[in-house]
């Protein structure tokens, strides 16, 4: 589970720093690309969203109908944390979201612009700890 | 009954809990294990803006599929982070600072 923190913080920062090559633009995208496809291969990873800050998916592993419904949701489900936790401490920011269920568990990484979601199995395992 | 006290004592002690709520569905107290006359948020804010929250996390997992339901919840900002695992009419929330991987 750090794995994929570490992995998630990684794919937010490659997807709002500026190009620093601009004479290779698909350098990003290709690390964006890696990012997705290592976490998408991660034991028990259903499915990734990278949704905007308006909550359209920009990025998706899932089926079209999938992606429309878990990003408006929890595209909204994010906005709500995010002003529960201002609401508790104004100086404070959300900044990671796990939504465990009994089919699956739903993890959230939002940031500035992007928010990456992971749907995953449950997992019991002792080394699934964050 | 002294099985549940075990319990609250066990986690309150644990490394980085600061505080832990037992609140009914309405936000109500039923058990509170933070004081409440520091400058930190009010545990009666914490019960009620969580609560609110824990049951939208609910909804949001119903409407993805009615069968399924919410077993926990987990918020982590850069200040604490909030779990909550809910029941079937209360909810127990722990407030606890976030510390380092490696213990």
């Amino acid at each position: 589970m750090l794995e994929i923190c570490q992995v998630y913080n990684k794919l937010n920062s490659n997807l709002l720093n500026g190009n620093p090559q601009p004479t290779q633009p698909s350098f990003q995208s290709q690390k964006v690309e890696e990012t997705i496809n290592r976490i998408n291969t991660h034991k028990g990873v259903k499915g990734i969203i990278v949704v905007n800050s308006r909550g359209i998916a920009i990025r998706s592993t899932m089926s079209q109908n999938d992606t429309i419904e878990y990003g408006s949701l929890i595209t909204q489900f994010t906005a709500k944390a995010q002003s529960t936790i201002k609401a508790l401490h104004p100086d404070d920011d959300v900044q990671f979201i796990r939504i465990r269920s009994k089919k699956h568990e739903i993890m959230i990484a939002p940031e500035k612009d992007y928010s990456l979601i992971v749907l995953q199995n449950p997992s019991n395992n002792d080394d699934a700890q964050h | 009954m002294a099985e549940v006290e075990e319990r609250i004592g066990r986690i309150k002690n644990h490394k980085g809990v600061k505080g832990l709520l037992i609140v009914d569905e309405n936000g109500k107290f039923l058990r509170s294990t933070m004081p409440s006359n520091n400058n930190d948020t009010a545990p009666k804010q914490y019960a009620q803006k969580v609560t609110e929250l824990a049951k939208k996390a609910r909804s949001v997992v119903r409407d993805i599929d009615p069968m399924n339901d919410l077993t926990f919840f987990r918020v982590r900002s850069k200040r604490q982070e909030i779990l909550v695992a809910p029941d079937k009419n209360l909810f127990l929330i722990v407030i606890q600072t976030p510390y380092e991987e490696g213990e």
